[in-house]
């Protein structure tokens, strides 16, 4: 692993391809890797792979504007700005990279989303909705089932912005993450609309 | 169609993607510039279709005409079909969300005859009559190519007209002749378009009839020639898509796609496509070499699969994969071959097979005895197999699989029991190969067979011949089951007999049944070549209500003068070569390949098979 070299990519992920799963996206970007022809860095072993790593991975349905793929390649890239020049030439609609970073990845431990709703979402709602003494919500989890928490010690910021749509501040990452189909689901029972009619994306991540 | 209409509802069903188009290489034009719009649809899911290659090469064909618009639909799964319904989406384009009934053109592909339902479904999708008879000049032209077009009798009074054999030169006829009329402004457009497409080759339509319901011989109403069927001039030369989709999520052939052979000189007499598909011709190393690179720079697959029947048999097939792994090898692409010949297996082969497949080795010996074998022409002895396998063996391989069909024409139980006793030899031959190689802590041999049931298909040598009761063909299953009980290591598995009794059927049907495969479609049959949605006593009952019996239809031996619906259709293949065939079956006398030897099936000056012979000699 000596003789490698880290970088970040931050996309987007728009469209289309908000329906497609964290597996088609890694698909995505390994092909669009071979397409640009990017030296990048295969695991040693029995099959090998490219080494993609996703950090925080999107649920599928939810967009993302700044999202974060980490790869690693064999040899310095000398501009990245010409390789991402290259990179969204060979990528699929829907999907763009905005930046490269080559050097220092900041933190992360929160992720901002936005949530449109197809009804009309007023400051009252989104109060009342966090004068709960605790937010009941329920997460799934493959070994346990359905597991009903409080929700409202995650909540780290809700605002209603232009258009009325909520801004929230979840925890994202191992330590601690929630997703933010369950605050939806949590915040459209409250307020007794449809899940259906919400749709969400992610803005970005904050340390 | 509007996407927001679609996205409100879009996360309960499952793969999303699969209807949204949008892939890489998917192709979206100004749609004010576009004189013509044809819809592709495959009637099968879209995981199927996208692997098939027709698909691709008529998507990259047509879309290369600027004006030109082709699009994709396939068939929805049940749940994104219960979407549609529900919020009244009329089936639509992948490529522009637009209803496909505004089309030009509707072109179905007809690959398997269990997909015949789905075809119904999908123009009822679309909000299409399905009756050819019923459309009127708001409707677009329903047409349908594809192999099962050698007999399209069942599917005659849906479409409006059928193209046979190769699709490559004859589709763009068709639509620059409709395109030439459309911008003229010619008055009723559709139905004169209908009257004059007949004169192209290739083109079977509405103007051949059926002379009277109870004969199935049919004649043509007007003085128009035999329908035939088109052959592409050169296949090094014709259209060869450079840049393709690469689908989002994962379909059943996820890689790149390169035809190397068209036809095959084999003459199984079974394999309808070792006789619709002739002549033989390769590719040259050089274009397949080129068409490669070219795939995969695009597509940036990491595997590349060459196509054919047979690819063993191309002339210079050592040549080709030294060419072509200078290429695989340095951009860490890994190639695929499958339909392998085992009779001609090289070490340097099975080096090259086992890069890719680690996993195991598949053949097709189809028959258990020699004799059987011989009466089906194919020509593999079991001496062929054993090489392989021990090959396979030393290579670390330790599943083969065996494909197998029961029913085939005077098949006995010995023809059963061989099958089992070939199966244990190869178990037996793996321990010893290990054996002799030292091999000492070695994973258990896994054999699996997959017994299907023989379909006589039309322009075989075995159209003559009877399918298999289900009585017959449930003894044979059972003998096979018993002959392997005991053994843990040899599994096997069969296809449902309703479901190839159906098959034969459509495949050998007549016009009558097109109100059967209406009334099934009515009963809610679709996908019937699936376990979980085959509905064999909606069938029975379409039948009933129609007055057909089915078992008319494959249950029986038939001679030289009787005239099957398909006889009509010229494919080059005389009945009488195929009527001699089928006597030399019957006595087990096999024929040789067309390499070794030409039996003059028809093909006549169409076929250039002594010339690719030669080139192998050249340089
Ligand atoms: S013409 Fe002869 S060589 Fe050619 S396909 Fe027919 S039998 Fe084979």
């Amino acid at each position: 692993m000596s003789n490698n070299f880290s970088y970040r990519i931050i996309f987007s992920k728009a469209d289309t391809a908000v329906y497609i799963s964290h597996l088609d996206v890694m698909r995505t970007f390994t092909r669009a890797f071979r397409r640009a022809k990017t030296p990048i860095y295969y695991t040693e072993g029995y099959t090998k792979r490219p080494l993609l790593v996703f950090p925080y991975p999107l649920s599928l349905g939810i967009g993302g504007e700044k999202e974060i793929l980490d790869i690693k390649t064999t040899v310095e890239i000398p501009d990245v700005n010409d390789f991402m020049t290259r990179l969204n030439a060979v990528l699929a609609n829907g999907i763009r990279v905005n930046e490269i970073i080559s050097s220092e990845f900041p933190p992360v431990n929160y992720a901002i989303y936005e949530i449109i709703s197809s009804a009309i979402i007023s400051d009252v709602m989104v109060n009342d909705f966090l004068k709960q003494d605790s937010i009941q919500a329920t997460k799934f989890s493959k070994k346990k089932g359905d597991i009903v928490f409080d929700l409202k010690p995650y909540i780290k910021m809700i605002e209603l912005v232009p258009n009325e749509n909520i801004k929230v501040i979840l925890p994202v990452g191992e330590l601690s993450n929630v997703n933010v189909n369950v605050f939806i689901k949590a915040f459209s029972d409250f307020v007794g609309f449809d899940s259906n009619g919400f749709y969400a994306k992610r803005t970005g991540f904050l340390p | 169609m509007n996407f927001n209409d679609l996205k409100k509802n879009i996360l309960s069903v499952k793969s999303p993607a699969k209807y949204l188009g949008g892939e890489y290489g998917s192709i979206v034009k100004d749609k004010s510039k576009i004189e013509l719009r044809f819809a592709f649809c495959f009637p099968d899911t879209y995981e199927i279709g996208m692997s098939h290659l027709g698909l691709r090469i008529l998507y990259g064909l047509i879309n290369e005409r600027d004006k030109y618009w082709c699009e994709r639909a396939f068939a929805p799964a049940e749940d994104f079909e219960a979407l549609l319904r529900n919020e009244e989406i009329k089936l639509y384009g992948l490529e522009s969300y637009d209803e496909i009934r505004d089309f030009d053109f509707i072109g179905f592909t007809l690959q398997y005859e269990l997909s015949y339902t789905n075809i119904l479904n999908m123009l009822d999708l679309a909000g299409v009559p399905l009756y050819a008879a019923d459309r009127t000049e708001a409707d677009p032209i329903i047409i349908a190519g594809g192999p099962c077009c050698c007999n399209p009798e069942p599917l005659f009074d849906f479409f409006d007209f059928f193209v046979i054999g190769e699709g490559e030169e004859v589709t763009l006829e068709i639509l620059d002749l409709y395109n030439e009329m459309k911008l003229s402004g010619t008055k009723k457009l559709r139905s004169e378009f209908l009257n004059v497409v007949g004169k192209i080759d290739g083109v079977y339509s509405h103007k051949y009839v059926a002379n009277d319901v109870n004969s199935e011989a049919i004649m043509c109403k007007t003085d128009e020639k035999i329908p035939k069927k088109r052959i592409i001039s050169d296949i090094n030369r014709s259209f060869y898509p450079k840049e393709t989709i690469v689908p989002f999520n994962e379909i059943v052939h996820d890689r790149a796609v390169e035809e190397v052979i068209r036809g095959c000189i084999r003459g199984c007499r079974f394999c309808q496509a070792g006789y619709i598909y002739r002549p033989y011709r390769e590719k040259d190393i050089t274009t397949i070499d080129r068409q490669i690179k070219s795939l995969c720079d695009f597509t940036g697959y990491e595997t590349v699969s060459l196509s054919s029947l047979s690819t063993s048999d191309h002339s210079r097939i050592e040549e080709l994969l030294n060419t072509l792994n200078k290429y695989t090898e340095s951009n860490n692409i890994g190639m695929s071959l499958p339909s392998m010949r085992i009779d001609s297996f090289s070490d340097e082969l099975i080096s090259e097979l086992m890069k890719v497949r680690k996993s195991g080795l598949t053949f097709a010996p189809e028959a258990g005895t020699q004799r059987l074998r011989n009466v089906i022409n194919k020509n593999i002895s079991e001496d062929e197999i054993f090489k392989a396998c021990e090959s396979a063996f030393t290579f670390g391989i330790n599943s083969i699989k065996l494909y197998f069909m029961l029913g085939l024409p005077t098949e006995n139980d010995e023809d059963i029991i061989a099958i089992a006793k070939l199966s244990e030899r190869i178990i037996e031959l793996y321990y010893s190969t290990l054996k002799s190689k030292n091999v000492a802590k070695a994973k258990p041999p896994q054999i699996s067979i997959s017994a299907s049931t023989f379909i006589p298909k039309p322009f075989t040598p075995f159209e003559f011949a009877p399918q298999a009761s289900e009585t017959e063909i449930k003894h044979k299953q059972e003998l096979l089951k018993n002959a392997i009980k005991k053994n843990r290591k040899i599994n096997v598995s069969y296809n449902d007999y309703r479901m190839s009794f159906l098959e034969a059927i459509l495949a050998r049907g007549d016009r009558k049944l097109s109100k059967v495969i209406y009334s099934a479609w009515k009963k809610g049959c679709k996908f019937d070549g699936w376990d979980d949605h085959f509905k064999w006593n909606s069938w029975i009952q379409s039948f009933e209500e129609n007055n057909i019996n089915p078992y008319d239809y494959v249950n029986r031996e038939y001679d030289k003068d009787y005239r099957f619906p398909w006889d009509h259709l010229n494919f080059f293949i005389d009945k009488d070569f195929l009527w001699n065939e089928w006597q030399k079956a019957k006595c087990g006398i096999t024929t040789p390949n067309c390499r070794e030897e030409c039996s003059n099936c028809g093909l006549g000056r169409r076929c250039d098979i002594r010339k690719i012979n030669r080139s192998k000699y050249v340089e």
